[in-house]
């Protein structure tokens, strides 16, 4: 580094630089290791005034109610007691995590754009991914504390005797995780956009959201009693809390996967992440109906379908709506990609994007015929497994449609990918809407509402045999659009574009 | 080979050209200034050779290597100031500078001899504890500059880092840019304060409507527009700026001017005047042989110098995209 010469300075150690005992010298290592941004993130809001309110309220009601719970057990009876002071230490707990944790870590990633502090960042080398991972363990870490500051009280509610290890342990799972579900969620909608508007308007819901949330479920707390008898005892004897775990890192993955792909350049490759990403849902529904299905393999196998489906969908919107045509940089990283990591299909652009739609669907399909043909039939209704197929075919119908009719006739006024999604999403919520007419005004029995999108899904849904030829009909035209996609894909695969205006900056 | 080069550079935003076909160099420890009116494409210039945005065509090359084909491992030797860049709340300046001395990858020792370096350098070390929101801009830009430096890079990029500043906190980090070239760096440096870009560059590029309309060493372009402009003073007719100096007070040195009937504009401090005459040479050795002839002692008769506003304002016309 440069130096003024008169004052050449000897070495140095940073006064951030602990030195000390054992602790010091793990906690050191620890942060010599860390993300960046999770320390940075962690001293700033360790010492903003949001924080140190909120733990010393945290900690005063915690005590006070401690006191007198504690004070009052005699009257109550201590099973009582115990209850009411766990409900209430939960409620406080469940407020830190879920309301207040959110809405910081949603300030602080919106701040980080509009702040003018992301090119900073980009220049080091930092990738959006290490950043939003980042901002997201900082707030694990933010929850975890509030959790320390509670758990000597939960200790204490726990010995005045009432309450079940297993309604505890249920408490110290579900109030993180679900935490951990907001702030990821809180995130991924900092990074949506950098207009102050817009920001303001995500905040303002994120904290509704948080706060509706965590107002909603107080009733389960006040009456950990009862709710714990009728309504957790479920979960905590059944496979619920590893289908909650699942269910919570595949959220948080799904959000911090999109908070990073829209933190990149948007000349960069934003698409291959999200589309992995999509496999992963559907694969990890398969994997578990494999893994630990036993009886119910065939029904399992149509649950991961269905949610693949659902990630298909989404898929869809934005890899076939993307351009054909890549610029400069995405044709860099499409070359820098290996061939395992199928760049035909998960590399940028419409044409790859149509390939990736497909290929999910596809193995949608095969599964879904699988389960259907396994041992002949299914144990339960047929109804999730049509609507499965339905919402591949529903789909694959309306964005193939969509994106010609854009593409063709709006080209001049709709000519990016974001307003090709917003012509989409127009056009399905229209149908949805004539669809709920249609069936309201012709009734439910008839063909015509049984071809609308959402109510006409639920009708065939529902009664297959009744509308065999409008089932058969929709997957004809269904898989006449898939081909159209998959001759589009193959016909403009190879284009790349050298120039890139209007690639934008960050 | 130059250590930075840009090649025949273009970014175009939609309809508008930001930048057209921009092309310079400079070498290591050269200071190398870049003026242009605001919207002329300084910045966007500045961001594509930082990295942070893609040419519609052309190039740039540090070292050789292209910061858009290798803009990951070209980062890491440039150092950029933007002319408005963030802060973090609740965050001091050391914590501020450690944040990104970790991002740029620094570990243990080496990244704590980076931020006594920096701090001593950018004499940041009383206010390492203060909260980087309370900073003056004065300090602010001095931080700005420690985390450009953080990383001890090869190239400085540096967008109006004097904007806003007091003049001794211009001098001041006039100062510290110099020192920055003496040690080998190489910096790029825009602004609007033009006095301050010419003390301390080596070479500029003046920049209007996105296209370089000048450059090289100052005193290269000086001459230049000299030329120019006493080319067309001698073909139009046009007047010019003469600056005289006397040997000594002359008391009649009014009264011989006055008698001359092409200057005009005169005025006199001491034994110095300026005054107005034909730009046409010989117009001017004629009145210079008439002044010597009526007894003044002069020793100094010459038009007047150009600075680098001169220049500007010369070589641009004021329009903006």
């Amino acid at each position: 580094m440069a130096t003024a010469p008169e004052t050449a300075p000897a070495p140095v150690a940073s006064p951030l630089t602990p030195k000390g005992g054992l602790l010091t010298r793990v906690a050191a290592w620890t942060s010599e290791r860390s993300n960046p941004i999770v320390v940075r993130y962690a001293r700033q809001q360790l010492r903003s005034r949001g924080f140190i309110i909120l733990f010393s309220t945290v900690l005063g009601f915690a005590t006070l109610f401690s006191v007198t719970v504690g004070a009052n057990a005699d009257n109550q009876g201590e099973g009582t007691a115990a209850m009411t002071l766990f409900g209430l230490l939960t409620a406080i707990w469940a407020f830190a995590v879920w309301v207040f944790e959110p809405i910081a870590a949603f300030r602080a990633t919106a701040t980080e754009r509009e702040e003018k502090t992301w090119d900073l960042v980009r220049l080091t080398g930092l990738s959006p991914g290490r950043l939003v991972r980042g901002m997201f363990l900082a707030s694990v870490i933010q929850g975890l504390l509030y959790g320390a500051a509670i758990a000597p009280f939960l200790v204490m509610a726990y010995l005045l005797r009432g309450i079940a290890l297993s309604q505890i342990l249920f408490v110290l799972f579900l109030i993180p995780v679900a935490g951990w579900c907001a702030s990821a969620g809180a995130i991924f909608l900092g990074t949506v956009s950098a207009a102050k508007g817009v920001r303001n308007a995500l905040g303002v819901l994120v904290a509704i959201v948080a706060g509706f949330i965590w107002f909603s479920t107080l009733t389960i707390w006040l009456n950990f009693d009862f709710a714990g008898r009728f309504f957790l005892a479920g979960l905590i004897e059944g496979p619920g809390f590893v289908f909650l775990a699942d269910f919570a890192v595949i959220w948080i993955g799904a959000m911090l996967v999109l908070g990073a792909t829209i933190l990149r350049h948007p000349a960069s490759n934003r698409s291959t992440a999200p589309r992995l990403y999509a496999w992963v849902v559907f694969l990890n529904g398969v994997i578990w109906s494999l893994a630990i299905g036993g009886d119910f393999v065939t029904e399992g196998l149509v649950v991961a379908s269905f949610f693949g489906a659902i990630a298909a969908f989404l898929l869809g919107i934005f890899a076939i709506t993307e351009d054909f045509t890549i610029t400069p940089r995405q044709g860099r990283e499409l070359a820098k990609m290996r061939w395992w990591q199928l760049p035909i299909i998960f590399g940028p652009g419409a044409a790859r994007g149509r390939l990736a739609y497909l290929s999910l669907i596809a193995a949608i399909a095969a599964t879904l015929t699988f389960a259907y043909f396994n041992e002949g039939t299914l144990r339960m209704s047929s109804e999730p497994l049509v609507f499965t197929v339905l919402i591949c075919a529903h789909g694959t119908i309306l964005l193939t449609l969509s994106d010609s009719v854009v593409r063709l006739w709006f080209a001049r006024r709709m000519g990016t990918p974001a307003m090709r999604r917003v012509f989409f999403i127009s056009v399905f919520a229209s149908l949805g809407f004539i669809g709920s007419v249609i069936t309201s005004l012709a009734g439910e029995r008839s063909v015509l509402s049984a071809i609308t999108t959402i109510p006409g899904m639920w009708l065939v849904a529902d009664r297959p045999a009744r509308f065999e030829g409008v089932l058969a009909a929709l997957l004809a035209v269904a898989a006449v659009c898939a081909l159209a996609l998959l001759i589009q894909a193959l016909r403009r695969t190879s284009v790349l574009q050298r120039t890139n205006d209007d690639g934008g900056s960050l | 080979m130059s250590l930075v080069e840009i090649q025949h550079l273009s970014r175009r935003f939609g309809s508008v050209q930001a930048v057209d076909d921009v092309s310079f160099s400079f070498e290591a420890g050269q200071v190398f200034g870049f003026i242009g009116p605001n919207g002329a494409g300084k910045t966007t210039t500045m961001r594509i050779l930082a990295g942070l945005d893609e040419p519609t065509s052309g190039d740039c090359r540090i070292g050789g290597l292209s910061t858009v084909d290798d803009a990951d491992t070209v980062a890491r030797r440039i150092g950029y100031m933007p002319d408005d860049f963030g802060t973090y709340p609740n965050t001091t300046v050391l914590e501020y500078l450690d944040f990104f001395a970790r991002a740029y990858g620094l570990k243990g020792a080496r990244r704590d001899n980076a931020l006594a370096d920096v701090i001593d350098f950018c004499q940041l070390g009383g206010l390492s504890e203060k909260l980087v929101t309370t900073l003056s801009k004065g300090m602010r830009q001095r931080l700005g500059l420690g985390r450009t430096l953080v990383h001890d890079p090869e190239v400085l990029i540096l967008d109006e880092p004097s904007a806003g500043l007091d003049p001794r906190a211009r001098v001041e980090f006039r100062e510290l840019i110099r020192l920055l070239a003496r040690q080998g760096k190489a910096v790029l440096i825009s602004s609007h304060i033009l006095a301050d870009l010419q003390e301390i560059c080596d070479s500029v590029a003046i920049i209007e409507l996105g296209r370089v309309v000048a450059t090289g060493s100052v005193k290269d372009i000086k001459r230049q527009v000299q030329a120019t402009v006493a080319e067309k003073a001698r073909e139009a007719g046009a007047r010019v700026v003469v600056e005289l100096r006397l040997a000594q007070p002359v008391e009649r040195l009014r009264l011989v001017l006055a008698e001359q009937a092409e200057v005009s504009d005169v005025e006199i401090h001491d034994q110095a005047a300026s005054l107005q005459c034909p730009g046409d040479p010989d117009a001017q050795a004629a009145l210079l042989a008439r002044l010597i002839a009526a007894g003044l002692p002069v020793c100094h008769f010459a038009t007047r110098d150009h600075n680098l506003e001169d220049l500007f304002m010369h070589l641009t016309e004021g329009k903006v995209q």
